[in-house]
């Protein structure tokens, strides 16, 4: 073989090398954390949305006086917003986020401190997690309780 | 196995054809990376001096990737300052760049960077012809290996895999989370009621599962490429509408570009600029 064979023959081989190496870098990496589930910090699984809409509510809130409702408020209201933070055509973070029943509270902080004391705050509805939606109702949100 | 290794050679390492779609890509991902990402890097933003040299760097080099000046540089410069910005101040939360819209950028960047995008539809093309001229030779071919645009196919064949997987459970087959999804990008909006329904989201989620599932694989196959790349162009513009995806939509359906065949996409081309395909221009 000529030199100039060899050396076209050396770089098939190189570039064959250099292929199958990047092609296992493009397909194994992001199994790590999708597979494994956790989280590598310099991996990027391609994980669109996974977060996305964790925690939000999905319900109505009921401000009660004695056993009568005064106001039926819903998730964002109870918050003072008009819709969830967006910046610049990217969903921004968004931390008011609830997981589980105890979290209704610190959702609710600021309304709660601004009802009186003859009433009481109340939730019926869900939380989306992981697993979809999970029931939190609560008939004194304030109060901390079920 | 001898057989089936040349054939995957043929496809895959030793692959050769038109780099018209590759100039294409080259120019549509820089100016993809400018919508997102210039303004952002603009010397008004810059609070430090290590933000001012990012800025710098950036325009310069996405300027000669659009362009195609030294493109063989250029491509590698923007892929490696994308990588630091993504890497660097979005994963250590200085800047809103630790999305996947960037890193799709990225990526195809960096796997841009294996290809001689600047055989065509560049300054780099205008300069050889010249020099062609100049020596009285014939024009240089827009011809040439093409290993780094079929890594850019596996690329979105890998993408669109594990996002499939990704989506393997109860929660997402039954709707619940794309209608979690949904409700954070239209609570308090009209579309509300309608997005959020049952009726919409639970087909809408197993769709969107097997359409990725049949994409990762189909996407290649010539004869199944009709029909695949419009469905899979309708859910790119449907995610667009959707949900804040910002540049991924029109950057896979950019990459789109790459799984074609090379020689099929210069042959359209010469077709319509009205001039005959000619072979020596492959």
């Amino acid at each position: 073989m000529s030199f100039e064979g060899l050396r076209t023959n050396n770089q098939a081989i190189c570039r064959r090398i250099a292929f199958a190496i990047i092609s296992l870098l493009i397909f194994l990496p992001p199994a790590i954390p999708i597979v494994f589930g956790n989280k590598v910090h310099w991996i990027k699984g391609w994980q669109m949305y996974h977060d996305a809409g964790l925690g939000l509510l999905k319900g109505e809130f009921a401000i009660y006086r004695g056993e009568i409702v005064i106001k039926r408020l819903s998730p964002l209201q109870v918050i003072d917003l008009q819709r969830y933070p967006f910046v610049k055509g990217i969903s921004a973070k968004f931390t008011q986020v609830v997981h589980a029943r105890a979290d209704l509270k610190i959702y609710a902080a600021e309304l709660c401190s601004k009802m009186a004391a003859d009433e009481r705050l109340a939730y019926a509805g869900l939380a989306s997690t992981h697993d979809g939606w999970i029931n939190i109702d609560s008939d004194d949100v304030c109060g901390g309780t079920p | 196995m001898a057989a089936l290794l040349s054939r995957l050679f043929a496809w895959g390492p030793d692959f050769e054809g038109s780099t018209r779609a590759l100039g294409i890509i080259r120019i549509g991902l820089a100016l993809l990376i400018w919508t997102r990402l210039a303004d952002e890097v603009a010397f008004f933003l810059a609070e430090n001096i290590s933000l001012v040299l990012v800025g710098i760097y950036f325009y310069v080099f996405t300027t000669m990737m659009l362009l195609g000046i030294y493109t063989r540089v250029a491509v590698p410069m923007v892929a490696l300052v994308l990588a630091f910005m993504f890497f660097f101040f979005g994963k250590l939360g200085l800047r809103p760049w630790e999305f996947h819209h960037v890193y799709l950028l990225v990526a195809s960047t960096a796997l841009l960077s294996f290809t001689p995008s600047g055989r065509s539809y560049s300054v780099d093309r205008l300069r050889a012809l010249r020099q062609a001229e100049r020596d009285g030779t014939l024009p240089p071919v827009e011809y040439s290996p093409l290993w780094g645009q079929r890594l850019m196919c596996l690329q979105l064949s890998a993408l669109y895999f594990w996002t499939a997987v990704d989506k393997l459970n109860w929660a997402f087959i039954s709707g619940q989370r794309l209608e979690a999804t949904l409700l954070f990008e239209f609570a308090g909006l009209p579309l509300e009621p309608w997005v959020t329904h049952p009726i919409f989201v639970v087909p809408a989620s197993l769709f969107v599962i097997a359409l990725e599932f049949t994409l990762a694989f189909t996407i290649h196959v010539r004869r199944l490429q009709p029909i695949v790349l419009p469905l899979g162009i309708l859910m790119h513009i449907a995610f667009f509408l959707l949900v804040p995806v910002y540049t991924f939509s029109l950057t896979m359906i950019l990459l789109y570009l790459a799984v074609l065949d090379p020689n099929v996409v210069h042959r359209f081309l010469d077709r319509i600029q009205g001039h005959a395909p000619t072979p020596r221009h492959l």
